[in-house]
């Protein structure tokens, strides 16, 4: 203590330690924009890293790929046949897939599954899956192919499935394999991948390997047998991402290959730093937004359950498409051939990254400060406030810290229960329940603050403090977890740490009206049902043309488009686990933007807080004498504004008759 | 509402907390006894049951390393068993008998602060006393755990409650917490000036000698347990020593003892050890004259410097410092430890999730976090143990001027 203390001393000397406290908001207003600059400044040369294969294991590219031409025929069937599955129902494209796969060797199984909210609410469908014993494993290790029948962007991946099944085949002519292979072809590259990846974990399924690897997800889609070029999608649920390695060995391969790779689509060259620049924010936007509402592209589903997968994408640009299918076999080949050499599990580069190229990135150390930045913002800001509303004595500033966290802890409360109405509700009624919501955490301040009563400003200062320091927690908490989301959320709430006025005396018309106004407009902004209702008219039904005037803007939102995205984010909350969305919605940003218009609906009481332990006759005569002495200084003061004004109207005549002289 | 109207709805609701959410979701008790931040080696339930259920078979169960906790226990869980048949986590008699052991535990610190004997002259009302302890989610869910230190966490209390009225009792209590807990003994130099205040030399070697004798025979159950082997020590007692059993916790201990060679571990585990110890003869001795504040300080610092803490003993720790308002008033860095230690608690179960169940955290993560709970209880332990010293050299609980707090 005497260390800290002496270190304070040092560090503050003469200085006032009121002068200091009152920097705090600025320092906290500066690390803000300090958070967002340093995104600007990761792009930058010398800022970033240059990608490279940690695990010398890997040995990426090294194997000779002898999926050759000879192949192709037997591909070319495949394909002939999964087209002709494009219009049979799942459970049948499974029977036929599973006795393929079955007759090259594999043992096959069909993997049913259901999810289900309501009896009537149900989504269901048919996963077949293969696994290869490696010649020369022991079954305890594995690595997955992927491929499901409908890729993330809704269309038919003819290419993936017989891509996958021909590659299958082709396998199990090798010897070299130390790691079974699964074969999986999944209903969709959400809920059927994921019901099976629970399941491969949670139970004993009748075909099953050991600890899954790596796995590789192939996205061919449509009758095209040429692509533009292959899109690494490696985003995972909830923030997380493969190890770094595992892109690595794609890009790496494909750069073999000579294959144009990309990620996050983003084709320009990674010498220029927009391209950067914009691969970063693309790649946030990719992490935050993860699981929302869209079905994902095969590799989320993995995440979590310490397998590292990422999607091979062919991209079709019908400008220029010089890659055949073949080409994309063998870089799956390859990539299974460097997972296949791994020694033990991925563990060596990194976890946590984003990517700026597919051969550039930027580590945790250099990118989590921006986060770290906003988060702290917030905790610094709740400690400026704290500090300024204890000025009181401290037993009733005690009392008074215990019931604002009280007030404090109802809203958490409050919250919550809306999290669990939400989570149970059927989706047929889901647009209601949202309305009933939306009206109730509206009323909700109002209530709140009328019930609470008048307060000093010291109590709605120590409400605030408690909300942005539990927004600063979770925050740096939530950094780690999923940086993109924790940037994101930061800056959504940042208004309410800065551009919130609390009411004061209305003596000052002007600028308490426009500091009203700027509360107001601050906590509409931020306002989780109105951010929640801009995203889905800017990202997920952009609005057209004439679409942008105002009121047409709101009202030709498709009723039953917003009906069925609230219903998606809510489904994968449920059943997928997808928690950066309904949970993060409910339990952080709620609380936090609830506790912000109580303070601002409440009513303050201009004095100092009276003592808290007296009895109300007391209070009401420290109230009274406070009320005189107010009276009394208001008096005063009047006098002297009155004698002020005397003097500067004699004054002006002074000069005035002094004018009058000089002319 | 009357004081002990009140006092009586905060046990009431406490009691129905814990019991409610214990009904409610049965599986909670194994989810809270698998993290390593709430039970140890020294206080798992899980462990604790099998512990029973190979005695039950007849295989002692300190042969192997599986059971490190006080042959006591195991007796208290027999018999337990006898009576009431089922003892799975959520039923009725484990319930009764946790949720008792805390009401106990917050009745003996609302009497303690009552009797105005030990702690300062300003109280905190007792039901805010009985809330602090009974309310505070660290408390919540190390009873939930069903993590045995509730049973030397009552009793540490319970000592302190009849070092005021009954000296024997006392004795007895403290000798069964630190059979339970080993790091309890600790607290026997400031207990005997709370016994003998007077300072009289045969009367505090009388009241030590005693609990001696009563500590050597709870300690002796082992012995009959498991049919006169003294295996028993080495599995118990010598783990909390030697730290033998290595798995991660919220100490320091887990990560230096990973990372060293063995040969080192001896010498290593002495200095660990002494250094837990080396705080509790100058703590009592310059404590003197308030010298249950000792006992609460030497528990603070046994918080960290012990081979298994847990954040339980967190809440025991703050709901012994609501015993002194005081100091509340002449500390300094109330909101900035409090933050310090709220986001060490945060963070803990998102690292280790990292860690272990993710695979992109390491262990440096988890540790780090260890050391930032460490820096805010160690905060917490200089800041209160300055105000304490200054309410002394002031010679009054007032402050003289207003404390800067932050």
């Amino acid at each position: 203590m005497s260390l800290i203390s002496r270190l304070q001393r040092r560090l503050l000397g003469k200085l006032d330690k009121r002068s200091l406290i009152s920097v705090l908001p600025v320092v906290s207003l500066l690390m803000i924009f300090a958070g967002i600059g340093l995104l600007f400044v990761l792009p930058m040369d010398g800022q970033f890293r240059r990608t490279y294969i940690s695990e010398n294991a890997l040995l990426p590219g090294q194997a000779h790929t002898y999926f050759k031409d000879s192949e192709e025929n037997i591909l070319r069937a495949f394909r002939e046949e999964v087209r002709m599955l494009k219009d049979v129902s799942e459970s049948e494209r499974a029977v036929v897939i599973e006795k393929w796969i079955n007759d090259m060797g594999y043992k096959a199984a069909i993997h049913n599954w259901t999810f289900s909210h309501y009896d009537d609410d149900v989504k269901s469908g048919s996963n077949v899956y293969g696994v290869l014993h490696a010649p020369r494993g022991d079954t305890t290790e594995s690595m997955i192919i992927c491929a499901p029948w409908i890729n993330g962007d809704g269309d038919f991946n003819e290419g993936g499935v017989a891509l996958a099944v021909s590659l299958a085949r082709y396998f199990t002519r090798w010897s070299v394999w130390s790691k079974d292979i699964i074969l999986v072809i999944p209903s969709d590259t959400s809920y059927g991948l994921s019901k099976w990846v629970d399941d491969y974990h949670y139970t004993s399924m009748s075909a099953s390997s050991g600890a899954i690897q790596g796995g590789i997800v192939l996205d061919f889609p449509g009758v095209h047998e040429h692509f533009s070029r292959i899109e690494v999608k490696y985003t995972g649920y909830n923030g997380q991402l493969p190890n770094l390695d595992l892109i690595n060995t794609a890009v790496l391969i494909c750069a073999h290959m000579s294959l144009n790779v990309v990620v996050h689509g983003v084709t320009g060259s990674d010498h220029d730093y927009e391209n950067r620049a914009m691969t970063l924010f693309k790649g946030i936007s990719d992490q935050a937004f993860s699981g929302l509402y869209k079905q994902g592209y095969g590799n989320e589903p993995f995440s979590g359950w310490r397998v590292d997968a990422i999607t091979l994408k062919a991209v079709m640009d019908p400008q220029s498409m010089p890659f055949t299918q073949i080409e994309f076999a063998k870089l799956a080949e390859s990539v299974l051939r460097s997972i296949n050499n791994l020694l033990e599990h991925f563990h060596q580069s990194f976890f946590f990254y984003l990517m700026l190229s597919p051969w550039q990135f930027v580590s945790i150390g250099t990118y989590l400060p921006a986060a770290m930045l906003l988060g702290a913002s917030y905790t610094i800001k709740g400690i400026y406030l704290w500090m300024t509303s204890t000025q009181a004595v401290a037993g009733q500033s005690m009392i008074e810290a215990a019931s604002a966290f009280g007030l404090f802890l109802v809203v958490i409360v409050a919250s919550s229960v809306f999290l669990a109405v939400i989570s149970w509700a059927p989706s047929t009624n889901v647009l209601t329940v949202y309305a009933i919501l939306v009206v109730v955490s509206a009323f909700m301040p109002l209530i709140v603050s009328k019930l609470v009563g008048v307060k000093p400003k010291s109590y709605v200062n120590k409400l605030r403090s408690y909300s942005l320091i539990y927004a600063g927690l979770v925050l740096t908490t939530l950094s780690t977890l999923n940086f993109s989301l924790a940037l994101i959320l930061g800056l959504a709430f940042s208004p309410l740490a800065h551009l919130l006025f609390l009411p004061h005396d209305q003596s000052r018309g002007f600028k308490s009206s426009i500091e009203s106004l700027v509360s107001s407009l601050a906590t509409i902004v931020t306002c989780p049902w109105v951010c929640l209702l801009a995203y889905f008219r800017i990202v997920v039904q952009p609005p057209t043309p004439e679409q942008l005037v105002f009121p047409r803007i709101v009202t030709s939102i498709s009723i039953g488009e917003l009906e069925s995205f609230l219903i998606e984010m809510l489904w994968k909350w449920r059943a997928l686990g997808v928690w950066s969305f309904v949970p993060i919605f409910f339990m952080v940003w709620m609380p936090v933007w609830l506790s912000a218009c109580i303070a601002i609906t409440m009513q303050i009481s201009e004095k100092e807080s009276a003592s808290a332990n007296g009895t109300a006759k007391e209070k009401e005569k420290i109230e009274e004498n406070v009320g005189k002495k107010v009276e009394k200084k208001a008096e005063k003061k009047a006098e002297k504004k009155a004698e002020k004004k005397k003097q500067v109207t004699r004054s002006s005549m002074r000069t005035r008759s002094a004018d009058k002289t000089v002319i | 509402m009357q004081e002990k109207q009140r006092i009586l709805a905060v046990f009431f609701a406490a009691a129905l907390l814990r019991i409610a959410t214990s009904l409610g979701f049965p599986g909670i008790h194994a989810v809270l006894d698998q993290r390593v931040e709430l039970t140890t080696a020294s206080s798992s339930f899980k462990q604790l049951r099998e512990g029973l259920y190979l005695y039950k078979m007849g295989i002692s169960p300190f042969d192997g390393g599986v059971y490190h906790q006080a042959p006591l226990l195991l007796l208290i869980f027999d018999i337990l068993q006898k009576y009431c048949g089922s003892i799975d986590a959520s039923s009725i008699a484990i319930n009764a008998v946790y949720c008792g052991l805390d009401s106990l535990a917050a009745w003996f610190l609302v009497k303690i602060s009552q009797s105005g004997k030990f702690a300062g002259k300003q109280k905190l009302d007792g039901w805010i006393i009985a809330s602090i302890y009974l309310l505070n989610p660290l408390v919540i869910a190390t009873n939930l755990a069903r993590s045995t230190s509730v049973f030397s966490n009552t009793l540490i209390f319970g000592a302190i409650y009849f070092a005021n009225c009954s000296i024997p009792l006392s004795i007895l209590c403290l000798a069964a917490a630190s059979n339970l807990n080993i790091y309890a003994i600790y607290l026997l130099p400031p207990f005997i000036f709370l016994w003998c205040p007077t300072k009289s030399v045969a009367k505090c070697a009388l009241s030590a000698a005693t609990f001696a004798v009563s500590m050597a025979g709870f300690t002796s159950i082992g012995y009959f347990m498991s049919d006169g082997s003294l295996q028993y020590l080495r599995s118990t007692y010598g783990t909390l020593l030697f730290f033998s059993d290595l798995v991660p916790n919220i100490g320091l201990w887990w990560y230096f003892f990973m990372e060293i060679f063995d040969f080192f571990r001896p010498l290593f585990t002495y200095i660990f050890q002494l250094y837990s110890l080396i705080y509790v003869l100058p703590l009592t001795l310059r404590l003197h004259r308030e010298p249950l504040f000792a006992v609460v300080t030497i528990m603070g610092i046994t918080l960290i410097s012990k081979s298994y803490p847990e954040v339980g003993d967190l809440g025991v720790y703050i709901a012994l410092l609501s015993l002194y308002r005081h100091i509340f008033t002449n500390v300094r860095y109330t909101l900035l430890s409090a933050l310090v230690v709220i986001h060490a608690l945060v963070l803990a179960p998102n690292f280790y999730h990292l860690w272990i169940y993710l695979g992109s955290g390491n262990s440096n993560f988890f540790y780090a976090v260890t050391l930032v709970y460490a820096i805010g209880i160690m905060l917490i332990l200089t800041d209160t143990l300055r105000a304490t010293l200054r309410i002394e050299f002031d010679g009054g609980e007032e402050p003289r001027k207003a404390v800067a707090q932050i």
